[in-house]
């Protein structure tokens, strides 16, 4: 499990131990789910870790310039185990992307120091949620027939209450 | 020219260039989304579904290459923060 906490200034705040060949550093980053890839780190972080170079990618920023950045490859101790993941570099601090969050759990109490917890998202739910994506149209369907025997089943009950009653009346 | 000699900007365009020549015809419809690697100095590629896995594929061919990469299908290998626009009256 990962712990951080919300900045003054709504930032989520996580530290993140970050292994190069040189050294291996904590550090801390902002969680980014508008970046889509795993860490960005500065170039004087990288120099400090060493770490190893992996060529060059085009990334589009927000303002929709292409921009084309260094990439590293860094060790990060992530939530259970150690990965092995791609380093954009950027300058600025640090952050996490939704690729390095992939498979996880975060809960944000967005209110200043809230705590942020990132976590393994449990087999079950994981499966599940696989399986709500693959059988949406079955689930949909199912419902809908669901739905459709409930109404069935509520008339059912309103002709025999109607019938009841007319016994009820004759028998009086 | 001496390969420190090429800006990144250089080697990216050649990136895209040996992508949109050589190799998007034979692999887009099948890998959308999945990572491209290419060599820029020999055209060599990999495609793999992690970005350092096809890296990985790629140097264990030529270890020394200048690697460009990309994503299958999409504008650019990452996008860091959402699109925004000012609205237009």
């Amino acid at each position: 499990m990962i712990i951080g906490k919300i900045s003054e200034n709504r930032e989520a705040l996580i530290e993140l131990e970050v292994i190069g060949v040189n050294w291996q550093q904590r550090i801390v980053a902002t969680i980014d789910t508008g970046f889509d890839g795993y860490l960005t780190l500065s170039l004087y972080m990288i120099n400090q870790l060493g770490l190893r170079p992996a060529g060059y990618r085009q990334a589009i920023l927000g303002d929709g310039n292409r921009v084309v950045f260094n990439l590293f490859r860094a060790r990060v101790v992530w939530v259970s185990k150690t990965r092995e993941v791609p380093v954009l570099q950027v300058e600025g601090d640090p952050l996490v992307g939704m690729a390095l969050l992939d498979g996880n759990r975060v809960i944000m109490n967005v209110v200043k120091d809230g705590q942020v917890r990132i976590e393994n998202l449990p087999l079950v739910e994981m499966f599940l949620q696989i399986r709500i994506e693959d059988n949406w149209h079955f689930i949909s369907s199912m419902s809908s027939n669901v739905t459709r025997k409930c109404q069935t089943m509520n008339l059912m009950k309103s002709i025999g209450y109607v019938v009841k009653s007319l016994q009820d009346s004759i028998m009086m | 020219m001496h390969k420190s000699d090429i800006t990144p900007e250089v080697i990216a365009m050649r990136g895209e260039e040996l992508y949109q020549q050589k190799i998007r015809d034979e692999v887009e419809t099948a890998n959308k989304g999945k990572y491209l690697v290419v060599d820029i100095d020999t055209g060599d590629y990999a495609i793999a579904d992690e970005d350092l896995v096809a890296t990985d594929r790629l140097l264990s061919k030529r270890p020394n290459a200048t690697v460009y990469g990309l994503r299958i299908g999409f504008p650019a290998a990452y996008r860091i923060g959402f699109k925004v626009s000012v609205p237009t009256q």
